[in-house]
């Protein structure tokens, strides 16, 4: 976000997708298991679905071959590509922030964790039971049963950059 | 789907409109809901549907439902106040609920692949280590092998044993064939990593049965009988070589934890490791016996226990309880627990007979630091600790279960060798209770006996005065009582109550449950930790992902910054040699470059660089300075240091030696372990020529034993070690020393033996 994709982004960025692929290239042959491409991709700052894994991205990678493998040569360009693009980065704090602002209609701070449970369990891309109860587990205040939603995007945001 | 699904629901709804709403999914807990909230019988229609969810509709009728939250979110958008900032587009509810799901996806995604390199970064560490490793194991197995055939010698066995032995000998149980059962593999010998495994996965499945109410089958389909075996196979070679009094000194480790009874419950246990470290030679435990019974999960509590002090000498020990007893087990569910797990198969009756093997042969006190005594029940008139040594414990596999010729005669014995006196002493530890003070003792008796529980005696606070006097002791640890707080003090605080199986009688009769951290060389000497458990009510302890990833990730670059010591000389120089000007600052690729250059791992180093180096505000430059000094400080720049950075390095191999030397794992030597460490250092001699001469074992002992106290500690053994040159030159000849740098630097004469494992402080404190 906002980083400079001049020629020093382009060597650093290199390496440093290098280097996460190397921890997965456990036989040192230059390739990685398909699993791992999604974890490499995050552990990058890059988070596209798991559809998009499965439909766009790693077809792109492994091209005609059909192998469990992805290679060095075929993983870097794309992933070089996506990481410039910035297309898969997580939204901003303050975007998150309006969304839960859209379910506090009298602008209290906070939102009924039964009120926001029913939306994410039936709108957008809704939650599976396992999602939803991570997500309370983290968001949800016990006593109250209220989100406070300025905290939870704080830790959010805490924890990806610790 | 409900048959009152489509049931339209009157503004104001009765009992029967709500039933015939909510269909065949009504039930009681709703019956009782609805009567507890209900108003002159009505509730309101809004009520129904807001309690849909918390009435338990588990089946999720999705129209009503979406319909539902549809109105909820459309409410919600156009109440909502406007938005300030105009470049943000208008959030609806739907995009909004996309959003913030994303957003906690990406965040479990982004944990999930931290767990994930830090393993990895684990792993890396681990393969480099690996050959150096293999080496050290070879040499130290050879003298375990010579140790062993110093030992068969003299111990004499009793059937079973040797039947178990030979079949070992022929590869069992590692041969057993596993078939298609589901469970994880062991490794030989067993790993810790492969134990932390195997308590996580055990503890998700408790978890998991507990809330769902679900038959207990615990390790059942997580781990084949095979491997129980190997683990209870495992730990009674350890526990056969210890005596009945353990003498446990913690110079070395600083601190060890004391555990009451935890009679099968492991989200206690898993409490405990969590927060207070998982157990290593330097976080030890003692467990104070009564591991079992009671709890749905007695065999994961003892197969975890022995596992740990199979795959880490020195981090477990255990007390034998009044429940390690399989009389009692009989009666309070460790055997049908056993059998249910494990049943079925000749497997598993060997299971059985091991571990009733092993509960004889388990200790009976602990004394730590000579000043504190640890015990499952108590003290009595019939025995002091030279007394209780000289009992045959193992013929006592039960206490219960003998005959009245020998528990109600009073000069009872058979050809086995039990007496009455004997078992009645061990009857006395394991089952006596500390007396009120409101007892009264008839005439000057100390103790009577303890009708209540049928067993073992009531003694008074005059005689653990006495007691502890007469052994020159400070206090007295027992458990055996459960304890609202979790713990309590008697005797005027001359003895302590130690319970740490919290809510113990279910979750309506609560009690803590409690541990001591006790460092009594230290100030302050220890401290007594209290907490509760309880799987149902979510107060089991379940790390979220988040603080998991960080835990991991803590204990990875713990490892990674011993690697980085193994290797300081060399990466100070090629920094420094980098930095021509001497800024102290290099391009954040070229750091990284040098990183990978100069250590024998492969890591992501440009991801790590915060963690060990300044990363400058636009971030592709670094500073190095905090890295080198730190790295300067841990051992000065002198050439005197290095032989103590040496020692570092090697501080494995020395671990390692000193723990095969230290039998009955006391952490110290005393003078027939280090004799013998001699003897098997001669016998391994290729040429036959003798390193020591035996008849001056003692003035060797004298010259390392530093405080005189009789005994080496693990600090006086290295601190030996250092000095070997020295010590060599000054008074080799006098204590008939012929190469004292030959034998001890055998294993460390390998520089860098001592790459990983055991540095990895972190991975338990995090």
């Amino acid at each position: 976000m906002g980083e400079p994709r001049d020629e020093t982004w382009y060597l650093e960025t290199k390496k440093r997708i290098r280097e996460a692929f190397q921890l997965f290239d456990k036989d040192r042959k230059g390739c990685v298991v398909q699993e791992e491409v999604a974890t490499i991709m995050r552990y990058l700052g890059a988070y596209p679905t798991e559809r998009a894994v499965v439909k766009e991205i790693l077809p792109d990678m492994m091209g005609e071959e059909a192998s469990a493998f992805v290679k060095y040569e075929t993983f870097e360009p794309k992933m070089l590509e996506l990481l410039a693009g910035g297309e898969f980065e997580p939204d901003s704090d303050e975007t998150l922030l309006q969304c839960f602002r859209a379910f506090d209609e009298e602008g209290r701070g906070y939102v009924e964790a039964t009120k926001l449970r029913e939306a994410l369990i039936t709108k957008g891309t809704p939650f599976r039971e396992k999602e939803i109860e991570a997500f309370m587990e983290v968001a949800k205040d016990e006593e109250t049963g209220r989100i406070y939603y300025e905290d939870y995007v704080a830790l959010l945001s805490a924890e990806s950059n610790a | 789907m409900g048959a009152g699904a489509s049931a339209v629901l009157p503004a104001e709804c009765t009992k029967d409109d709500a039933r015939a709403f909510a269909g065949e999914r009504w039930n009681e807990t709703m019956d009782q809901k609805f009567d507890a909230i209900c108003r002159d019988g009505k509730i309101s229609k809004e009520t129904v549907l807001q309690h849909e969810h918390s009435f338990g509709l588990a089946i999720r009728d999705w129209r009503r439902i979406s319909e539902h939250a549809h109105q909820l979110t459309e409410a919600a958008v156009k109440e909502a106040p406007p938005v300030l900032e105009v470049d943000v587009e208008q959030i609806t509810g739907n995009k909004a609920a996309t959003r913030l799901q994303g957003a906690s996806r990406k965040t479990a995604a982004y944990n999930e692949s931290k767990i994930k390199v830090a393993k990895r970064i684990n792993c890396s560490l681990e393969h480099a280590a690996e050959r150096k490793q293999n080496k050290l194991d070879a040499f130290m197995s050879k003298l375990t092998e010579k140790m062993d055939t110093l030992e068969e010698e003299k111990q004499s066995k009793d059937q079973l044993l040797d039947t178990i032995d030979k079949m070992r000998k022929a590869g069992w149980p590692r041969n057993l064939p596993k078939d298609d059962h589901p469970g994880m593999d062991l490794p030989d010998p067993l790993t810790k990593d492969a134990m932390c495994d195997l308590l996580e996965r055990l503890n998700e499945q408790a978890r998991k049965e507990t809330k769902k109410k679900k038959a207990r089958n615990g390790i059942k389909d997580i781990l084949h009988a095979k491997y129980a075996l190997q683990i209870a196979t495992g730990y009674m070679d350890v526990v056969r070589k210890l005596p009945s009094v353990v003498h446990v000194n913690t110079q070395q480790s600083g601190k060890i934890t004391v555990v009451g009874d935890l009679h099968g419950q492991l989200r206690d246990l898993i409490h405990i490791f969590r927060h207070n470290g998982m157990p290593s030679f330097d976080n030890p435990y003692l467990f104070n016996g009564d591991l079992v019974d009671r709890g749905d999960y007695s065999v994961e509590i003892v197969l975890l226990l022995f596992g740990f002090a199979v795959a880490d000498p020195g981090s477990i020990y255990i007390n034998r309880g009044n429940h390690e007893d399989m009389t009692v087990c009989t009666g309070y569910g460790f055997v049908d627990e056993l059998v249910n797990k494990f049943s079925q198969n000749t497997a598993g009756r060997h299971l059985l007979a091991i571990i009733d093997t092993i509960f004889s042969l388990l200790p009976l006190v602990h004394v730590i630091d000579e000043n504190i005594a640890v015990v499952h029940g108590g003290i009595s008139d019939k025995f002091d600790l030279d007394s209780l040594k000289q009992i045959n414990r193992r013929l006592y596999r039960t206490l219960t279960g003998l005959p009245q010729a020998i528990t109600h005669d009073e000069k009872g014995c058979d050809e086995e060798g039990h007496t009455h006196k004997d078992w009645a002493v061990l009857m006395d530890c394991l089952w006596s209770d500390p007396a009120k003070a409101s007892e009264r003792f008839p005439g000057d008796l100390r103790c009577k006996s303890n009708d209540e529980r049928g067993g073992g005696v009531l003694w008074s606070e005059q005689f653990t005065k006495e007691w502890l006097s007469q052994h020159k002791l400070g206090c007295l640890i027992r458990s055996h009582e459960c304890q609202d707080e979790g713990y309590k003090t008697h005797h005027e605080g001359r003895v302590l109550t130690l319970f740490s199986a919290s809510n113990y009688y279910g979750e309506d009769e609560e009690n803590d449950g409690a541990i001591l951290v006790l460092s009594p060389l230290q100030d302050p000497p220890g401290k007594l930790l209290t907490y509760s458990t309880c799987y149902a009510k979510g107060g089991y302890e379940k790390l979220r992902t988040a603080e998991l990833a960080g835990k991991m990730e803590s204990a990875a670059l713990a490892r990674v910054e011993v690697c980085l010591l193994d290797h300081r000389r060399e990466l100070v120089a090629a920094l420094k040699a980098k930095d021509v000007n001497g800024t102290g600052q290099l391009k954040k690729v070229e750091w990284a470059s040098i990183m990978n250059d100069i250590l024998p791992v492969k890591l992501p180093w440009l991801h790590l660089a915060e963690k060990f180096v300044l990363v400058t505000k636009k971030g592709d430059v670094i500073t190095y300075l905090p890295l080198t000094e730190k790295l300067e400080a841990m051992f000065g720049n002198s050439d005197e240091s290095k032989g103590r950075e040496n020692l570092f390095r090697n501080r494995d191999a020395l671990v390692k030696l000193f723990r095969l030397l230290d039998a009955d794992q006391s952490g110290s030597l005393d003078r027939a372990e280090f004799a013998k460490g001699c003897e098997m250092i001669n016998a391994l001699a290729d040429d036959g020529e003798k390193l020591f001469e035996m008849s001056d074992i003692d003035g060797f002992m004298d010259a390392l034993d530093v405080n005189g106290d009789g005994a080496i500690s693990f600090a006086e053994f290295s601190d030996g070690l250092l000095n070997h040159g020295s010590m060599a030159a000054h008074s080799g000849a006098e204590i008939g020393v012929h190469s004292p740098a030959k034998p001890v630097g055998e294993p460390a004469a390998e520089p860098e033996a001592a790459a990983a494992p055991e540095g990895g402080g972190g991975e338990e404190t995090g």
